[in-house]
C-alpha cells in the first residue's frame, strides 16, 4: 500500500514536473522532435526495397518484431495522414504497407512471416500471437484512412480473409509455416492470458474491413465466451499491455453493441490504469548520469526506463479515460524532448513514442501542429 | 540461428532466430523483481529521487 502510495505520489511529482515547463509543451517544439523521430524511423529502421520495419539496429535479430512493430507503426501513420494529410507520411504509410503484405504472402498466403530477408526467399518463422495483432490494427486503420485507394482496400481486405481463413482452418490458434505445429506463442484460441481480446480485435477488423459476414457470424460466436475475460491486467506489462490495447480500440471502433461497448471501454480503462505506474520508469532513464552510449548500452535500462514507460504512455493514451490520458501528457512531453531520438537502436520506443503523439493530438489533448497540407486561413495571416 | 526444411513454396527457407524463441524470458529477465505492476526497488528509488528533487 504504502509503495503504491509513492507510486502514485512520484508519477504525479513527475507529471507536475513536467506540466511546469512550458518549453516542452510548445506544440511547435514538440512537432519538431516529433519530425525528428520520423526522419529517423523512415531513413534507418524502414528497410527501403522491402518496407519492414527493422526493430534493431546492429543488436539481436532486426527482422524478430517486423510484423509487430511494422503494424503498430502503419497505425500510427494513418492516424498521423487523418490529422496533417502531408505526402510524405502516406509515401511512408505505403511503404510500411507493402512489407507487411509483404510478410503476409511470401510464404504461403495467411501465414504471416516475422520478417524476410533482402533475398525474398528467408524468412523469420514461428510467428506470435502479438505479430497478428499487430498486424490487423495496422492494416485494418490503413483501410479504414482516407489515405486508402479502393484498391488498396482490397488488398488489405484480401490479406485479412487469407489470414483469417487459416487461423479458422487450424482452431484459431496460430501455426508455424508448416501449417501443423502450433507456434511457440501461438495460443490465440485462448482466453487468458490477454488472449481473449486479440482474437475479438482481429474478427471485428476482418468483419469491417472485408465486409464478409461470415467473419462478423465468428466474431458473434467467439464474443460470449471472452466478453468476461477482459480485465485483470493489473499483472501485465506495457509491452504486453499495448498489445491489448490495440485490439480494445479496434473493437472499440467495430464492435458498438452498446453492451459490448460498456465492457471494451472498462476494459481500456482498466489497461490505463495498469499502465499508469509504468510511466514513473522513464525516470530512470533521466536520473542515470552515464554517457548516453553508455546508458543505452544497459539493455535492463532500455527496457525499464525507456521501453515500458513509452509504451504505457501510448496505451493509456489509446484506450485510457480522458482523466488518465490526461495524467500522462506532461510525461509524453518530457519523453519527446529528452528521449535520445539519434542514438537509439531499438525500433519500439521510437514507433510508440510517435503514435502515443498523435493519439494526444486526436484527443485534443495536445495541440493540432500547423503544416503545409493545412495552410494557414488568410484571415489570420 | 539454425534453419529448417523449406515451407509451402518450395525455394522458401526458414531461419528461427534464437531470441524469438527466448524472447519472453529475456524480458522478464531484464525487468527484474516485477510484481503488482511495479518495478520495486528501481521505482521506489526514482518515485523517491523525484519526490525530494
Amino acid at each position: 500500500m504504502r509503495l503504491k502510495y509513492a507510486v502514485l505520489s512520484g508519477l504525479l511529482a513527475f507529471a507536475a514536473a513536467a506540466r511546469a515547463d512550458s518549453a516542452t509543451r510548445d506544440s511547435r517544439a514538440l512537432y519538431d522532435r516529433v519530425r525528428t523521430l520520423r526522419n529517423r524511423l523512415e531513413h534507418d529502421f524502414v528497410a527501403p526495397r522491402r518496407g519492414l520495419l527493422l526493430t534493431r539496429l546492429g543488436r539481436g535479430d532486426p527482422l524478430e518484431d517486423a510484423t509487430l512493430y511494422g503494424g503498430v507503426y502503419l497505425g500510427c501513420l494513418s492516424k498521423a495522414f487523418e490529422i496533417t494529410g502531408d505526402t510524405e507520411t502516406a509515401a511512408l504509410a505505403r511503404q510500411v504497407l507493402a512489407g507487411l503484405l509483404l510478410n503476409a504472402a511470401a510464404v504461403e498466403p495467411g501465414f504471416l512471416a516475422r520478417g524476410m530477408e533482402p533475398d525474398m526467399k528467408t524468412f523469420r518463422g514461428d510467428p506470435s500471437v502479438d505479430q497478428y495483432t499487430a498486424f490487423f490494427y495496422g492494416l485494418a486503420l490503413f483501410a479504414d484512412s482516407s489515405l486508402a485507394t479502393p484498391p488498396e482496400q482490397k488488398n488489405v481486405a484480401r490479406a485479412f480473409r487469407d489470414v483469417l481463413t487459416r487461423l479458422r482452418r487450424d482452431g484459431w490458434q496460430i501455426t508455424r509455416a508448416d501449417g501443423r505445429t502450433r507456434s511457440t506463442y501461438g495460443r490465440l484460441a485462448d482466453v487468458r492470458p490477454t488472449r481473449a481480446e486479440r482474437l475479438l480485435g482481429m474478427l471485428a477488423a476482418g468483419a469491417a474491413v472485408t465486409g464478409d459476414p461470415l467473419w462478423r457470424k465468428e466474431l458473434e460466436a467467439a464474443t460470449a465466451p471472452r466478453l468476461g475475460a477482459l480485465r485483470h491486467f493489473e499483472k501485465f506489462q506495457s509491452w504486453v499491455l499495448i498489445q491489448s490495447a490495440l485490439s480494445v480500440e479496434l473493437l472499440c471502433r467495430w464492435d458498438t453493441r452498446p453492451e459490448h461497448l460498456e465492457v471494451y471501454r472498462r476494459a481500456g480503462a482498466e489497461i490505463a490504469a495498469a499502465c499508469l505506474p509504468q510511466v514513473t520508469g522513464f525516470d530512470l532513464f533521466r536520473r542515470d548520469s552515464r554517457p548516453i552510449t553508455q546508458k543505452l548500452n544497459d539493455r535492463r535500462l532500455v527496457l525499464n526506463g525507456i521501453r515500458i514507460p513509452i509504451e504505457a504512455v501510448a496505451a493509456i493514451l489509446l484506450v485510457g479515460t480522458d482523466e488518465q490520458a490526461r495524467q500522462v501528457i506532461g510525461p509524453l512531453c518530457r519523453m519527446l524532448v529528452d528521449f535520445p531520438v539519434a542514438s537509439a537502436w531499438y525500433a519500439p520506443p521510437l514507433v510508440s513514442l510517435e503514435l502515443a503523439y498523435w493519439q494526444a493530438v486526436r484527443r485534443g489533448l495536445l495541440r493540432r501542429p500547423a503544416t503545409r497540407a493545412t495552410p494557414t486561413p488568410p484571415e489570420a495571416q | 540461428m539454425s534453419r529448417s526444411a523449406a515451407k509451402t513454396k518450395p525455394d522458401r527457407i526458414e531461419l528461427v532466430s534464437e531470441s524469438s524463441h527466448g524472447s519472453l524470458e529475456r524480458v522478464r529477465k531484464d525487468t527484474g523483481n516485477w510484481r503488482n505492476g511495479v518495478f520495486e526497488a528501481e521505482v521506489r528509488d526514482a518515485v523517491r529521487a523525484v519526490s525530494f528533487s
